[in-house]
This record gives structure tokens, C-alpha cells and sequence, in this order.
């Protein structure tokens, strides 16, 4: 290989539309399948934004509005992303589902289109964001599912919007 | 899993679906039976049971207790409940009643995710059962629930 040569590394993913300002990719194993109009069923007094579950696979799937940790308007149902996670190697894998704006995209990442935290990153997404890349002009959040469900992560929002609630009564 | 194991009492409030461990269920009556009363606390009305008059909440579809006399109409059934905890007897209003024995019956059932509960959280997981979801709790989180000081942002956020 010439010394001018830089050998770039790529890796098939999958972009998902959590927010009409707000995309997300998963690698290529951890999706599970893409649904449409699922039966939703209301379990009414858990988190705001987890909320609902679906019967996937005969398996009760807690469904995830990431456009209402953004603090936006909450997503109907209508697309669907079943993605599976781990929390410690050779756990059964878990599920979730996360809802979604539009169809799930297929995209080839290549290093070189990594790149920095821009300065107004929300900060609900940061403890769960692993990094973040550029596609087609956007900017994509590569996130780790199995922080996303987990209880230290909802606690953190809980914080986050306490203190924001707080701010704002200081004002 | 065994928080929901034998006879189960499975309770229809309006489009809500609830499963109770049928030992902590009382008994059935009619809610025509229900005497209206506002007594302050959350409770629609009471319901005279063994010489007691036992507090009876209606809740609605989001769990939220609500005190509108028109909405008994809406119940024909209540059941009597009773706490492990305190041996507090309570009524809930409710439209359709029915008790399925959990080994006899095909079902699914699973814990709710820790990371989708609230700090005082009614359901304890989800039973399915010829098409319907269920919600699996108990009298004492049910009373703790209509206890809570949440109730207040919560009932609040309901009628906004």
C-alpha cells in the first residue's frame, strides 16, 4: 500500500429517524425488524416517555419515545424499530421498541465521517450517545439501547428536567 | 416470575384492564349499591359491606380517581379489596368482572422493566390473556396510588 494511502475503516448501520431534528444509528446486528401500526397497550402511570408496550413475538416490548426525552411533541406509533440490547455479555438478549418518524434507513459509516459534540447537543441524549458521525449533511447519534433502559438513565432525565423546572421558576 | 400465580381476578374499568390475586379480592356487588358521598379524599362514594361502609374510587383510564357521581352510571360492577399490608377493605368501581385460574389458562405474563417505573408505581407487570392486556397489581399499591402525593400533579395534568 502507498505511503499517501489512508486505509479507511466502514460498517454497515442503521439510521433511525427518532425527530423530525433528531437521528439515531444502530449497528446492523442489533435490529431486530422494522414494524408498522403495531396494537399499542397504555401502562398509564410509568415514565412519560416510556410508557406503552406491544406484544412482539408473544414478549410484552416497552416502546420508547425518544421525541418526548427531547422535550417535542410525542410520536404516534406508526413506525416502529424493535431493537435488541444486551447489558452484559452473555445476557438473553432484551428488547425495545423505538418510535420512529419515518421508515429505518441503511447506511455505511466510514471513520472519517466521525465527528465533535456540537456545542447546543441536547443533554438528554448525551449520557446514551456513544458517537457521532456525519451522513448526507446530518448528523447522526450512534447510541447504546441498553443504556437507554436503564433505571441511572431515567433518573438522570428526572434530574435534568427538575433542574430545568427550577431555572426557569428562578426567572 | 411469580408475583400473579393461581385464581386471578380480572377487572375491566373502563378501556383499562387490571389482574388482582383473587385472596385479595372481597367480593362483588352492584355499583347501584354505591352510596354517593364527597368525604374530601378521593373517593366517589362508599359501599356498605358487613356493617362497614367501605370508601369506593372510581378510576379512570389513565388511573386517575375521580369523583363525578354521573360516572357511576358507567359501572355496573364494584369489587371489594383488601390490603395484605393494613387489612384495609376498599371498593372499585368497575364494568366487567371475571376470575381465570392462571394454570388452567394459555397466558403471558412479565415483570414491568425497572426502568419504566415511577417511584410510586401501580403496575407490577403485564398478563395477557385471549387478546387482552392486563395490568398486574395489588390492593396495596392500589391504595398507595390513590394515596400519593403525586395524585395532586397528576389529576391536574389529567384535566389540562
Amino acid at each position: 500500500m502507498p505511503d499517501n494511502q489512508i486505509l479507511v475503516e466502514s460498517v454497515a448501520a442503521w439510521v433511525l429517524t427518532a425527530n423530525e431534528h433528531f437521528k439515531i444509528a444502530l449497528d446492523e446486528s442489533s435490529m431486530e425488524e422494522y414494524i408498522r401500526d403495531p396494537q399499542i397497550y397504555s401502562i398509564p402511570d410509568a415514565v412519560d416517555y416510556c410508557n406503552q408496550v406491544i406484544l412482539w413475538r408473544n414478549n410484552f416490548t416497552p416502546v420508547i419515545d425518544l421525541s418526548l426525552i427531547l422535550g417535542d411533541e410525542a410520536l404516534d406509533a406508526q413506525h416502529l424499530a424493535i431493537v435488541a440490547y444486551q447489558e452484559y455479555a452473555e445476557q438473553k438478549p432484551k428488547y425495545l421498541a423505538i418510535k420512529l418518524v419515518s421508515e429505518v434507513q441503511s447506511v455505511t459509516v466510514q471513520d472519517d465521517t466521525a465527528c465533535d459534540w456540537p456545542e447546543n447537543y441536547p443533554l438528554e441524549m448525551q449520557p446514551v450517545v456513544e458517537s457521532l458521525f456525519m451522513n448526507e449533511d446530518e448528523l447522526i447519534s450512534v447510541i447504546n439501547v441498553a443504556d437507554l433502559c436503564n433505571e441511572g438513565y431515567r433518573d438522570y432525565l428526572a434530574q435534568l428536567a427538575e433542574l430545568r423546572r427550577n431555572a426557569l421558576s428562578a426567572k | 416470575m411469580n408475583f400473579l400465580t393461581g385464581t386471578v381476578s380480572l377487572i375491566q374499568l373502563d378501556n383499562l384492564y387490571l389482574a388482582i390475586s383473587v385472596a385479595d379480592t372481597l367480593m362483588i356487588g352492584q355499583s347501584s349499591e354505591v352510596a354517593v358521598s364527597q368525604d374530601g379524599g378521593n373517593s366517589i362514594g362508599s359501599f356498605e359491606y358487613a356493617g362497614a361502609n367501605l370508601p369506593t374510587y372510581y378510576l379512570n383510564d389513565q388511573l386517575i380517581p375521580s369523583q363525578d357521581s354521573l360516572l357511576l352510571k358507567q359501572s355496573q360492577f364494584c369489587i371489594g379489596l383488601r390490603t395484605n399490608e393494613e387489612a384495609d377493605y376498599f371498593v372499585l368501581l368497575c364494568k366487567k368482572f371475571e376470575q381465570i385460574d392462571l394454570a388452567e389458562q394459555t397466558h403471558s405474563m412479565q415483570e414491568l422493566p425497572a426502568f419504566m417505573r415511577n417511584e410510586k408505581m401501580l403496575v407490577e407487570g403485564m398478563l395477557e390473556y385471549q387478546n387482552l392486556v392486563y395490568l398486574v397489581t395489588s390492593p396495596d399499591k392500589i391504595l398507595d396510588y390513590i394515596a400519593s402525593d403525586d395524585l395532586d400533579q397528576k389529576q391536574e395534568k389529567n384535566n389540562a
